[in-house]
């Protein structure tokens, strides 16, 4: 299941945002993405390198600014 | 604008719009009530009709805005995409009905009265309808606020009142309650238990009738 491949990468879910993240990485998943995309893509996602110090974020449609922004405040 | 002001200017649009709101719920509740009136009373004593109707409180339209965008935030630099106009069911009715058999005469009745209405039904994680639903404008009321009507076993309507509180708004020591995999199951579990005493209940009327 997409849930227990994201739970054995590091990735917890973050109830208030509906997101899969991990801090460690700075990456996180949107419930949709993870939703609709397959279990392979998914791997592939989780494999990606990180973006060092900023927040990488999976989602349908690319996360504009304002929103990115407020992520990253309340990620951390 | 920070996120917290965009809930500020959403609550201020809800207060602008509750007046509506009320219109439109009264509208389609007394619709409701004069068009399935002839079914109550013609209702045998162990059948039900009940309606029930709601306003959509101000921090939930405001929840339910928030959960349809990624991330659950909104953003901060396009306040202007956010109204609360966008939910479809701000004003709600709800037509409870027993035994099932009688959900697609009072559907039928109400389709006639509600013609042009989007129907939405409401589905389980199977794909299959539990409930008819319909969105659209109360003519004559208002070109703003759509309202929502349903048509629901009643067995089902009742497990839902009690089941969508506790799981959708719950309280904060059961944060994740409403994505838990294994509740999903059972409430599957609860609404097939339901359907089947409704069809059993169905079959002996018809065997013994």
């Amino acid at each position: 299941m997409k849930r227990d491949i994201l739970l054995k990468a590091g990735y917890r879910y973050n109830f208030d945002r509906d997101l899969y993240i991990n801090r460690t990485e700075k990456k996180a998943f949107s419930l949709e993405f993870v939703d609709d995309k397959p279990e392979e893509e998914l791997v592939r996602r989780i494999q990606e390198a990180s973006n060092g110090n900023g927040w990488k974020f999976y989602f349908n449609s690319d996360p504009p600014e304002g929103i990115r922004r407020e992520l990253e405040r309340v990620l951390g | 604008m920070p996120e917290r002001m965009i809930e500020d200017m959403l609550r201020a649009e809800y207060f602008s719009l509750l007046p509506e709101i009320r219109k439109v719920v009264w509208q389609l509740e007394t619709e409701i009530r004069y068009e399935t009136l002839s079914i109550l009373h013609s209702l045998n004593h162990y059948e039900q009709l009940i309606v029930k109707s709601r306003v959509k409180d101000c921090e939930s339209a405001i929840r339910a805005l928030q959960r349809r965008q990624e991330g659950r935030v909104f953003n901060s630099d396009r306040p202007e995409e956010y109204s609360l106009l966008t939910l479809p069911d701000l004003a709600g009715v709800r037509v409870l009905i027993f035994p099932r058999s009688r959900v697609v005469e009072v559907d039928g009745r109400l389709k006639g009265r509600f013609a042009g209405w989007t129907p939405d039904p409401v589905r389980d994680e199977g794909g299959i309808a539990l409930a008819l639903k319909y969105i659209g404008y109360c003519s004559g009321v208002s070109g703003k606020v759509r309202g929502e009507y349903q048509v629901v076993p009643m067995l089902v309507g009742l497990f839902w009142e009690v089941e969508h509180s506790a799981m959708y708004k719950p309280d904060p020591s059961l944060r994740g309650i409403g994505t838990s995999t294994q509740m999903k199951m059972l409430k599957a579990d609860v609404e097939d238990a339901l359907k089947r005493f409704e069809t059993g209940f169905e079959s002996f009327v018809t065997e013994t009738s």
